[in-house]
């Protein structure tokens, strides 16, 4: 029986240490003040509304200068620059009738002197057409990726699709594939691709 | 006939070195600056804004554009530019490792309603020409740098936060007996989601902190950084927290928006309990047992 009460006694110990929590009650309890009030009114509407201004937002300074200016202009420190870069900005699929698979490579890199992160998008603003207004397929793939993914296309209103995003640096190898018929008639095809670099704010 | 061959040849090589150019796919690469620009202005005020522009890449033609977030919103503020080479809309040709300052002159009519507007300052380049007779993949960048302006007669504005949502999202989540238990393995990352809702007419910056408690009074604070909710619109806020070990722990997010604004709260809880340690031992000793019970057999 002795033996038995010990295990227990040990078993719930074990379990008061490694599972329970301490409960500060930070927000609604305090040992160093005590609360009094005359009557507890919980339905009661609170009728004063308390009124902000920007001196909340951005501090005494910025209230001052609003009052006296008009207006105040806070960058913090966004005033360092957004590089955005991209290692070419044509890229041609030649040959169309000879091949059926082809595929190009480019390079894009951003980053941020600050630790505002960034994301970077991308989207065509038509389909990959020719004169007469046939189509083809782009796709693209991101480095690390086994799959090539349709581009989104800004004429039927699709959004941008984010391909990098949350970081301060960053770049990224970005591979193009146009998937074209045998026996594929020449000619001149184009599209636009734009690729947008955004700064959290 | 030899002769006249081997003074073409030369001639011909002469030409070509001294007169092609390498021809190699041009590069793009832009910068901008600021990143961000916040604007409390009142109603009927105008003032300017400076941005710099600088081509860190072969020469190029580029665009600026300022449009709203919303681009279907009707706009109330006006904008031009100070330049006199430079016009909102209109290429210009910038050349290598040259810098450009723009100065944006922005106007906010009398009859404004005191609310927030939202913009995008935008530096474009243009793509280069196609080429005949293939298929051209044309690529141009844009760089935004966003412009938050709050219209406000008096300095007043609205801050009106709420935590909409604050969760662990496990691998493993137990509903017993009706309470949901969220379950990690010893040392897996504890991904946290917060989103904060901004049902006011102007922006507002949540900063503070996730505090994390666990067995033997440990206790852990996560910062979080201040950062813009756009009005009536909600921010997520998502967190990796690692290094548990075994135990219950308690989270909670504490926020405030300010100098004399009220902090709000939002907590929840999880459990990490060492399951692949625990699997593999038991196996270990099953097998143990298993095996001693073979041997005596035989």
């Amino acid at each position: 029986m002795l033996k038995k009460i010990l295990l227990f006694f040990l078993i719930l110990a074990a379990n008061h240490f490694l599972l329970a929590t301490n409960s500060y009650a930070l927000e609604l309890r305090s040992p160093r003040f005590k609360i009094e009030v005359e009557k507890l009114d919980i339905d009661a509407i609170k009728n004063v509304q308390t009124i902000y201004t920007i001196q909340t937002q951005y501090g005494s300074w910025a209230y001052t200068e609003f009052k006296s200016e008009g207006y105040v202009i806070s960058h913090e420190e966004s005033i360092k620059p957004l590089t955005f870069s991209l290692s070419e900005t044509l890229i041609n699929f030649a040959d169309l009738a000879k091949k059926q698979i082809h595929k190009e490579d480019m390079v894009l890199s951003a980053s941020t002197e600050n630790s505002q992160k960034i994301s970077i998008g991308l989207i065509q603003e038509y389909r990959l057409k020719n004169f007469s207004g046939e189509t083809l397929d782009l796709h693209y793939s991101l480095s690390g990726e086994n799959i090539f993914r349709p581009l989104p296309d800004q004429n039927t209103g699709q959004f941008p699709t984010i391909i990098l995003s949350d970081t301060t640096q960053g770049s990224r190898k970005i591979s193009f594939k146009l998937d074209t018929l045998p026996h594929q008639p020449e000619g001149t095809y184009e599209t636009v691709v734009n690729f947008i670099a955004t700064p959290d704010y | 006939m030899g002769k006249k061959l081997f003074f073409i040849l030369p001639f011909l090589t002469t030409i070509y070195f001294l007169l092609t150019t390498s021809s190699s796919a041009q590069a793009v690469s832009l910068s901008l600056s600021p990143t961000l620009t916040e604007i409390a202005i009142k109603p009927g005020i105008s003032t300017s804004i400076k941005y710099k522009i600088e081509n860190r890449g072969d020469p190029a033609i580029v665009n600026i554009q300022i449009l709203p977030f919303d681009t279907n919103q009707k706009s109330p503020v006006s904008f031009s530019l100070d330049n006199s080479n430079v016009k909102l809309a209109e290429p210009f040709f910038l050349k290598n490792s040259d810098s450009l300052e723009v100065i944006v002159n922005l106007q906010v009519p009398q009859e404004s309603a005191q609310r927030d507007y939202y913009y995008n300052f935008i530096i474009e380049s243009q793509p280069p020409p196609s080429q005949e007779g293939t298929a051209n993949l044309r690529a141009k960048i844009s760089l935004k740098s966003p412009l938050l302006i709050t219209v406000t007669g008096d300095g007043e504005v609205e801050i009106k936060p709420k935590i909409s949502l604050f969760e662990i999202t496990p691998k493993n989540k137990i509903n017993l007996l009706g309470f949901k238990i969220n379950l990690f393995n010893s040392f897996e990352r504890v991904p946290v989601v917060l989103v904060v809702d901004n049902k006011g007419k102007n922006l507002i910056k949540p900063r503070g902190q996730i505090n994390v408690r666990g067995p033997f009074w440990q206790s852990r604070r996560y910062e979080i950084k201040s950062e813009n909710v756009l009005s009536e619109s909600q921010k997520k806020i998502s967190l990796n927290l690692s290094g548990f070990i075994f135990g219950y722990y308690k989270i909670s997010a504490n926020l405030s928006f300010g100098e004399g604004t009220p902090s709000i709260f939002a907590s929840t809880s999880f459990i990490v309990l060492p399951i692949r340690i625990t699997v593999f031992a038991s196996a270990v000793f099953i097998l143990l047992i298993f095996l001693i019970y073979k041997f005596k057999k035989s």
